[in-house]
């Protein structure tokens, strides 16, 4: 958390690598790779975004389920039909997170289109189009006694992830309190 | 693959993929990590 504080202050240096070409977009960086500016506040939400749901859960986790204790801690190899289904749970969560960044940081207006949602990720995740049937189409809730209504799978997910975000954004900004004021950047 | 299989497929898929989101949100919450 602090490291994440750290390197949200301006003139913190970067690790070579650590922003994705969809946040080197976004984000101001002098010639030597420092935050060469304050971040706004969406432009943060939009690094801790990137960092937690992209790098990590996806990245690591997903995209990595073996390595990441799943199929008995690499005890069993996980069947074709499971690593497919990582994968597509991985490629909604990253088009859903993509969709929801561009919404805070870009009016709305989508970069994130396929193809090449995330270059750095290649084919590991499904386009758009291929995750649409399960990611932008429309269901019916049926429940016993009730009338059934429309559910929208799209506005779950970016409010699954406004929530997520804005608890981690909190988060992180307590733990920079904790941060000596200048110490290194 | 049949159309009910199918839809029940992708209805557990979704679930999933909300539920990694919350629960990790409501982890962030209880633990205060």
């Amino acid at each position: 958390m602090q490291f994440l504080a750290g390197l949200l202050r301006p003139g913190s240096h970067v690790p070579d690598g650590f922003f994705l070409s969809y946040e080197l977009e976004r984000v101001q960086l002098s010639t030597y790779g420092a935050i060469s500016a304050n971040l706004s506040p969406v432009q943060k939400r939009m690094v801790l975004g990137m960092y937690l749901i992209i790098k990590v859960i996806v990245a690591r986790i997903l995209l990595n389920p073996g390595k990441s204790g799943f199929g008995g801690g690499g005890t069993m190899k996980l069947g074709d039909r499971s690593l497919r289904n990582f994968k597509l749970i991985a490629s909604v969560i990253t088009h859903a997170t993509l969709d929801y960044l561009d919404d805070i940081t870009n009016g709305g207006r989508r970069t994130a289109s396929e193809p090449g949602a995330v270059p750095e990720f290649g084919d590991h995740i499904f386009t758009r189009k291929e995750v649409g049937p399960v990611y932008m189409t429309a269901y019916t809730v049926s429940l016993p006694g009730q009338p059934p209504r429309q559910g929208d799978f799209h506005r779950e997910m970016l409010d699954a992830i406004h929530a997520l975000l804005f608890k981690f954004s909190a988060l992180v900004e307590e733990a920079g309190k904790l941060i000596p004021p200048g110490s290194p950047v | 693959m049949p159309e009910e299989e199918k839809k029940d497929r992708i209805m557990k898929l979704r679930v999933r993929c909300k539920g990694l989101l919350n629960s990790l949100s409501e982890a962030l919450t209880s633990n205060g990590l």
